[in-house]
């Protein structure tokens, strides 16, 4: 094995590695998923939900990944709670809601699941005209449009068009960025790059300035502890193949030093405050993170040696 | 972004304005060597530059890691040291320039006017102008009040009196004409 081949194989073990122990604390706290309490629906657990099932996709759809064994059991976890009376009638009965609750649906029958009871909901929503009688930040609208279009309700999105109302498509210095315009930016990468299957519609000038902001941004959150917008701005700079340089080395070891022994991985470098925060709800989306990163970096690694 | 030989005057006429303290007279007069240093491109305070660079500024990565004191002191350290000795290949001058300017626009963002400062007499003192120093150096100009010194509302300030306040801005004040009068100099080099 020469050195190249040999760095390779070490690269992917080690992700490999680290996902896995990701995936096994993800398991132990499956339940914790579930969008139920005590039989009543909680919208915090929807989110988790909606959360584990955009994960759970990605994986599913690379088999490749080798990850099957780790996710063995969540198709079934998925389709019992969609099963759930509870949950399924939810749609129909909470229709300001019935987008969140739709969600994890869509992320299945993207995969090929589908369920006629939703399917109808889902006419029900376009009925009421659900779709058009919300107000929406552009990169929640870009988010909309793209899972419909992934799980083959609509057409592709309007990429051009979208992306000058974005935050990434009109801010002008980073230092006017808070969080939750950070947020807008990894999210709008991840919808125009199908989630790095394909470049960015953009000049090679304006992905390079992408990039150079996604940097700007990588620095501050990895100095202020805040993984789990480093580990989203990661996975944006491998999408756009910029994950070869001394920051993103650097800061992906920091951020794999982050990782704790069972395999959960804190949202920031501060403590929780206990009293107010269960570990489960401080680590779970980070968590979920990780293994994208970790996903997404095998799968680059492994696309790039087939087209040699 | 705001013309520099504009903010210098209105920064003179402040400093120029104060009444302080005896001893904090030479505060002020170690501002206006710095005005007159921008003024005439050169930095005109001269240290003794004994120190090993490369003692000081092991990796990039340490700026991740310090806190503002230690920020704060690094530049101080790199002031003087023998900064004409940097010798780094080309991607190492690349990640300087990248976490200096990263790490001062993140200081920038939280409103740290001293830690930005040094971080750009770092940058200036190694002769390092990429163009996230820029860019925080532009904001740094922004924090000028209409009286000519640096720097917004200060919770600190709120439990001064105003002759200690008077004091803050002034040193913040000269950290920031520190900072401004080396930039200045390695411009023009």
């Amino acid at each position: 094995m020469n050195i190249e081949n040999e760095l390779k194989s070490d690269f992917l073990l080690t992700h490999k590695s680290f996902a896995a122990k990701s995936l096994s604390w993800l398991n132990k706290h499956l339940d914790s998923f579930s969008p139920t309490r005590n039989n009543n629906l909680c919208l915090d657990g929807v989110k988790a939900f909606s959360e584990l099932s955009l994960l759970y996709t990605y994986l599913k759809k690379r088999n490749h990944l080798e990850f099957e064994a780790e996710i063995s059991n969540w198709q079934s976890f998925f389709e019992n709670h969609l099963k759930n009376k509870l949950y399924a009638e939810a749609v129909r009965k909470r229709p300001k809601e019935a987008y969140h609750m739709m969600f994890p649906y869509l992320q299945l029958r993207s995969t090929g699941y589908k369920s006629g009871y939703y399917e109808e909901s889902h006419q029900y929503m376009i009925n009421w005209g659900h779709y058009d009688s919300i107000e929406l930040v552009p990169f929640r609208k870009m988010d909309l449009e793209y899972f419909l279009w992934k799980s083959d309700l609509q057409g592709e999105p309007d990429w051009i068009k979208h992306f000058p109302s974005t935050i990434l498509g009109r801010f002008q210095s980073t230092i006017t960025l808070d969080e939750s315009a950070a947020y807008s930016i990894t999210h709008t990468l991840f919808y125009m790059t199908d989630f790095g299957n394909r470049s960015l519609s953009l000049s090679q000038s304006d992905i390079d300035e992408i990039a150079n902001v996604l940097e700007a941004l990588l620095i501050h959150y990895w100095r202020v502890g805040h993984y789990d917008l480093m580990g989203e701005l990661l996975i944006n700079l491998t999408f756009l193949e910029k994950n070869n340089t001394y920051l993103y080395r650097n800061a992906r070891n920091a951020f794999l030093n982050a990782w704790n022994e069972d395999g959960s991985i804190p949202a920031m470098k501060n403590k929780r405050n206990e009293s107010e925060q269960s570990e489960f709800s401080f680590c779970y989306h980070t968590t979920l993170v990780g293994v994208l990163l970790c996903a997404v970096e095998i799968n680059k690694t492994l696309q790039k040696e087939a087209s040699k | 972004m705001k013309n520099i030989s504009e903010v210098i005057i209105h920064v003179e006429r402040w400093i120029k304005s104060l009444e302080v303290p005896e001893q904090n007279r030479a505060l002020c007069e170690l501002g206006l060597l710095f005005i007159e240093s921008i003024h005439k491109k050169e930095m005109l305070l001269t240290v003794e530059k004994a120190d090993d660079v490369h003692k000081i500024l092991k990796s990039p990565i340490d700026l991740i890691n310090y806190n503002r004191e230690e920020i704060i002191e690094l530049a101080q350290q790199v002031g003087n040291s023998n900064v004409e000795t940097w010798n780094v290949d080309r991607e190492e001058i690349n990640n300087w320039n990248q976490f200096l300017g990263g790490i001062a626009l993140s200081y920038a963002s939280k409103g740290d006017l001293s830690v930005v400062a040094s971080l750009i007499r770092i940058s200036a003192e190694l002769n390092l102008h990429g163009r996230w120093i820029v860019e925080a150096t532009d904001f740094l100009l922004d924090q000028q009040q209409p009286e000519g010194y640096f720097g917004l509302y200060f919770k600190e300030t709120s439990i001064l009196n105003k002759d200690q306040e008077v004091i803050f801005l002034l040193r913040l004040t000269v950290d920031i004409l520190w900072a401004l009068a080396v930039q200045n100099r390695k411009l023009i080099k």
